[in-house]
């Protein structure tokens, strides 16, 4: 066998070092990690097949991936536990929910397009292995909390509401600020948005409109690229409220800091990953990016990924991987029977606790809108570049 | 253009071709009757950004006029011409994608472009025009990415090209408004993958603005 390592891109969020040490020491043949910013990745992803093997992201990345033919059809034959993954949401309301759908994009069709229905002609083939999924809103601190409205429901509005003027931090990545954005404009009554996962010209000038506006009174100042990056904002910048990812909140939970996971009465903006392989991998490699993939479901990542706050497309298996009380707290939904540990922190869950949203089916039932290339992404991403940097 | 918002300095854009500016400000002029640019309050010349909305219209106006178009000029086309393009259709499937982007382009200029020359209604000839801006996403698609779903245009064109030689027009309209049909969301997603592209080499006369900058 080649010496040559298989070469993963992906984000800190899900190539967590524990991953990293438990892939090699399982799967016996050399590995190179390289950690980017989502954006970053999913450049890469699409403009460079050739400087990777496995792509590990955001399963919306794929209306750019495969349009691009940057990466290559998998065959589900060759995925062991095959029969027994779920794509997030396919079959609750959240399969209806507004923005991209994971399951609308996983079956290669005869047409080379992608869809939700298997293509038995030659064995279903698909684009991107399903893996590790959530639901995401944002965070805010006890000085939130105390202005609040007594019973003042959680909203996606907070993100404009300038009760916190200049103390709010967002996500660079457009696929899901946007959405985020256009929820909370939608929830303030500010602009009328028909489909969050699908604005239309005259919406994404109006939303860009109001989003320029509070950016030069210092609304929003802070943007964050990785989940350590938004650990820093909202640990030490003085930010008090802020769209945040669930391994972020537990690391900062794992500091002690005080922090609350809304559970939006709009809803929750999900996303799914998943796992492709380029377009320029072949022969042995493509052996050992199937045994990667194959990996990726037996259980062990899956326990990596609940203890961050990630659910994952094959459960069963972690039945073994994480303790009962575990299983309770991160898939159950229910109050925690110990204290539970994190990634890098001895102690993330305190005893009692129950997670925001209840248990997995709640929450992803709760999922109004999927991270999304919008149809008129090309214009969106020139006004959200012109946001950001503006 | 789909990368987004340009100012053109008319001036500047003479210097660059070695015309007058005179002659530049024509041109513009008639890329203004054309609508592929149009002027904001302050006179400024500018080009807009190619939006999802831009190709779903222009899409759709294309398989309003150009079945009609190839009916009316069907009987003009010459029977040599036809053939010749066949073969080289059929050369390009055969070694696709050997046959490289710059072929393809040939063939859809061949295909869209002079297809139509003999057209006598020149209003509904500048109007297939100006609704070629479709064309543009492909084009630059292929010239940036590996031709992959290229190959069913190809074998698209050598249907209607087929029936064409048969002498059933009417079939061939029907192929290519089919074609149409199909080729609009590969469009549609391989403009969201060019927002990945950085602009293009720049040309001086050209300057990116931001939207909220032209005095509309």
């Amino acid at each position: 066998m080649s010496d040559a390592p298989l070469r993963i891109i992906g984000t800190s969020v899900t190539l967590t070092e524990e991953l990293q040490r438990q892939a090699r020491a399982a799967l016996g043949f050399p590995i190179v990690f390289e950690i980017l910013d989502g954006l970053s990745c999913q450049r890469r992803g699409v403009l460079s097949p050739d400087s990777y093997d496995v792509y590990d992201q955001w399963f919306h990345s794929l209306d750019l991936l495969w349009t691009a033919g940057s990466i290559q059809p998998l065959e589900t034959g060759r995925i062991t536990r095959w029969p027994q993954v779920r794509v997030a949401g396919a079959a609750t309301a959240a399969g209806q929910a507004f923005g991209t759908r994971p399951n609308e994009l996983l079956y290669v069709q005869p047409d080379r397009t992608l869809g939700p229905q298997p293509d038995m002609r030659d064995g279903p083939r698909i684009a991107m292995l399903p893996t590790t999924y959530n639901v995401d809103s944002f965070a805010y601190s006890p000085e939130v909390s105390r202005m609040l409205r007594p019973a003042e429901s959680e909203s996606w509005a907070w993100l404009l509401d300038d009760r916190w003027h200049g103390r709010c931090a967002l996500s660079l990545d457009p696929a899901a600020s946007a959405v985020e954005l256009a929820l909370a404009a939608r929830a303030a009554g500010l602009v009328n948005v028909a489909d969050p996962g699908d604005l239309t010209i005259e919406e994404i000038d109006a939303l860009f409109g109001l989003l320029m506006a509070r950016k030069r009174s210092g609304h929003f100042s802070r943007f964050w690229a990785s989940a350590e990056d938004s650990v820093r904002l909202m640990a030490n910048s003085g930010c008090v409220i802020g769209a945040l990812w669930s391994p972020a909140y537990y690391t900062m939970r794992g500091m002690g800091l005080d922090l609350v996971y809304a559970a939006p009465a709009e809803g929750y903006r999900g996303w799914h990953s998943g796992l492709s392989v380029s377009a320029a991998v072949s022969g042995e490699k493509l052996d050992r990016a199937y045994a990667y993939l194959n990996w990726w479901l037996d259980g062990v990542p899956g326990a990596i990924m609940a203890r961050q706050g990630y659910y994952m497309s094959v459960a069963d298996p972690l039945h073994d991987t994480l303790t009962a009380n575990e299983w309770d707290y991160w898939y159950g939904g229910l109050p925690a029977a110990e204290d539970l540990p994190g990634l890098d922190a001895p102690i993330v869950v305190r005893r009692g606790e129950r997670r925001e949203g209840g248990s997995y089916r709640e929450r992803v039932a709760k999922i109004t809108a999927w991270s999304t290339i919008m149809p008129e992404h090309n214009y969106l991403i020139r006004k959200w570049r012109e946001f950001i940097e503006g | 253009m789909p990368f987004g918002t340009y100012r053109i300095q008319e001036a500047v854009l003479g210097d660059f071709h070695n015309v007058s500016r005179t002659v530049a400000r024509e041109v513009l002029w008639r890329l203004m009757d054309r609508r592929l640019i149009e002027k904001d309050r302050k006179s400024h010349w500018i080009v807009g950004q190619m939006t999802a909305r831009d190709l779903r219209d222009t899409l759709e106006m294309r398989r309003l006029l150009e079945p009609q178009a190839l009916l009316h000029v069907f009987a003009t086309l010459s029977r040599d011409r036809i053939e010749a393009l066949a073969t080289r259709v059929q050369t390009a499937i055969t070694g696709f994608p050997t046959c490289g982007p710059a072929e393809i382009d040939a063939i859809e200029q061949a295909m869209f472009g002079t297809m139509y020359d003999g057209l006598r209604n020149s209003r509904m000839l500048g109007s297939i025009h100006r609704n070629q801006i479709s064309l543009l996403v492909p084009r630059l698609f292929r010239h940036h990415f590996p031709m992959i779903d290229d190959l069913p245009s190809l074998q698209d064109y050598a249907q209607i090209l087929h029936h064409l030689r048969m002498g059933a027009v009417n079939v061939a309209q029907v192929l290519l408004r089919n074609h149409l049909v199909r080729v609009e969301p590969l469009t549609l997603a391989r403009l969201r993958v060019l927002s990945l592209l950085p602009p293009p080499h720049k040309v001086a006369y050209l300057t990116a603005v931001h939207p909220e900058e032209i005095d509309v």
